[in-house]
């Protein structure tokens, strides 16, 4: 036989392997043990009920560095949890650095966490996060924690925000998409926020209430443009004396403050 | 030397080729501008969908069709273009004449290599922009058109933009080495063709790409049916493994992203090469 068939028929055969190969290596990680204990995510908290769409809570509980997620359809189909760096992002650090909470929608190629490696994240603590998702619930811990937020999707429950020592956290909407009317009805209904020694500068267009207390925090606000006619209905301001708000929202229909020491 | 006496030895070939290729691309080009209505990229604010996709498309219809009709046409004509590689093995004259050559037979490939992958690349896109540009004139008057006559509330629409699609953001985009290899491998493929059958290598190697094909599929099929993971698991190749018990799922293993995109990417090398080097033993092999 001629070198280049054999060559040829030999390559073919190699690629053959490839399968057989990724089958042996798959067989042997799941005989070591090496995969992931989906009871996990229950006891840190998970709840079935909400399996169906929205994601309720993943706890990090310290066996695994970092949780990385990878949603199908609409639903969270599997949850896939790696030590290497994530590419998805939904996590909870131990001792409760950081919870993000999403509802995921189908396509997350866009989603990504800045962090080092071992997913633990030093003194600078820059978190990025693009996700075409909705958010629920925006915890963050820590110190000098730099939370910076984009998302794509519009919802119109409520959204949380628990910042602790975070020195600024900024929650966008998606500026590649025109916002208009139709987004309206699909913006958070109400917020509620609670900083402590945080800085943050944010957007609250289209809310319909707002619950900030702030403690030795500043906010800046920012208006969006000036097509979108929806106006704040209430908002409730609680500071204290080392806490500075600043806003240039006027349609604004209530709004009370309140000093705390 | 030997490129310069290669190409002018088959110019008349090449030009041959180049014109049908300009003929076939303008039919084609005609016969989709005739069929579809141009629209541009709109937002439709009647859509009660929150799927953003639908709503604000990411190109236009024609870029979408620029981009396909770019990559058909470069594997479909490179593949084509590859098959008449070397000489026609057929007439004895021609072939005895082209083996005596003064010339190695690493750079008689190598000529050949440089003409089906440069030369032929720089002429396809310049066929193709010769065609796509007044076309995308045309589809552009006919999405202002439509535009116009019907008014859109999201005010966010544009008109298709030339060459966009084909050419700057192919470098943006992790599949653009895909499609390089893809490139690579179906002209190294169908030189080796081209070495190996003396008459119709286009089709022959279309017949044995098929048959290749088969093997795979057949392959497949039968690993699939064959290969069970232990304990009930389930593999949903190539990336994960679940097991799933009455509650639904409950366990899952993956691969590393790292060692998969080395696999993909060695992949990507391995294939043209190994494609490119049996083209060039089967030419070095060849007996009259």
């Amino acid at each position: 036989m001629k070198r280049s068939t054999i060559l040829f028929t030999v390559s073919i055969f190699l690629l053959m392997l490839i399968p057989l190969a990724m089958y042996l290596a798959m067989y042997i990680k799941i005989k070591n043990g090496n995969y992931i204990d989906m009871d996990a995510k229950e006891a840190a908290g998970y709840k079935k009920e909400n399996y169906e769409g929205t994601l309720s809570e993943i706890v990090l509980n310290g066996k695994y560095k970092i949780l990385q997620l990878d949603f199908v359809e609409d639903t969270v189909n599997y949850i896939r949890l790696d030590t290497t760096a994530a590419k998805y992002i939904s996590y909870k650090i131990e001792n409760g650095v950081l919870a993000i909470q999403y509802d995921f929608n189908k396509d997350n190629a866009e989603n990504k966490l800045i962090s080092n490696e071992e997913g633990e994240y030093n003194t600078e603590r820059v978190i990025s996060v693009h996700a075409k998702s909705i958010f629920k619930k925006i915890e963050a811990n820590g110190t000098n924690i730099s939370l910076k937020i984009k998302t794509d999707e519009y919802f119109s429950g409520d959204l949380d925000f628990y910042l602790k020592d975070a020195s600024w956290v900024t929650h966008t909407m998606s500026d590649d998409i025109h916002i208009d009317r139709s987004v309206m009805i699909s913006v958070p209904h109400k917020i509620n926020m609670k900083l402590f020694n945080t800085e943050i500068n944010a957007n609250f267009s289209f809310v319909k209430e707002l619950n900030i207390e702030m403690r030795n925090s500043t906010i800046l606000n920012k208006e969006y443009e000036s097509y979108l006619v929806k106006d704040f209905d209430h908002m409730d301001l609680t500071l204290d004396e080392d806490s500075h708000y600043e806003t240039d929202v006027h349609l604004l229909k209530k709004m009370s403050i309140h000093y705390i020491k | 030397m030997l490129l310069s006496n290669h190409v002018v030895e088959n110019r008349q070939k090449y030009l041959l080729y180049t014109v049908g290729m300009f003929f076939l691309g303008l039919i084609v080009f005609l016969l989709i501008y005739s069929m579809e209505n141009f629209h541009g990229r709109y937002y439709n604010p009647d859509t009660t969908s929150h799927d953003y996709v639908y709503m604000y498309s990411k190109f236009t219809e024609w870029e979408t069709i620029q981009m396909v009709l770019y990559l058909i046409g470069l594997f479909l004509f490179g593949g084509i273009f590859a098959s008449i590689s070397f000489v026609n093995f057929s007439n004895t004259a021609e072939s005895i004449f082209y083996m005596n050559k003064p010339a190695s037979y690493l750079e008689k490939w190598l000529a050949e290599f440089l003409v089906r992958i440069f030369l032929f690349f720089i002429i396809y896109n310049i066929i193709f922009s010769i065609l796509n540009i007044p076309f995308t004139f045309l589809v552009r008057a006919q999405e202002w058109h439509n535009i116009r006559e019907a008014p859109l509330a999201g005010e966010y629409y544009y008109v298709s933009r030339i060459l966009y699609a084909y050419l700057f953001t192919a470098g943006e985009h992790e599949i653009y080495w895909g499609i390089c290899s893809g490139y690579f491998s179906v002209v190294g493929f169908f030189m080796y063709g081209a070495a190996w059958f003396n008459r119709f290598s286009f089709f022959k190697t279309l017949i044995l790409a098929f048959v290749i094909g088969a093997i795979f599929a057949f392959y497949a099929l039968v690993l699939d049916n064959i290969l069970r993971l232990p304990d009930g698991w389930n593999y949903n190749f190539p990336f994960s493994a679940s097991l799933y018990n009455d509650d639904g799922l409950k366990y899952e293993a993956t691969f590393s992203t790292t060692s998969l995109l080395i696999l993909l990417y060695s992949l990507l090398i391995f294939v043209p090469v190994v494609l490119m080097y049996c083209s060039y033993l089967k030419l070095k092999e060849k007996e009259i």
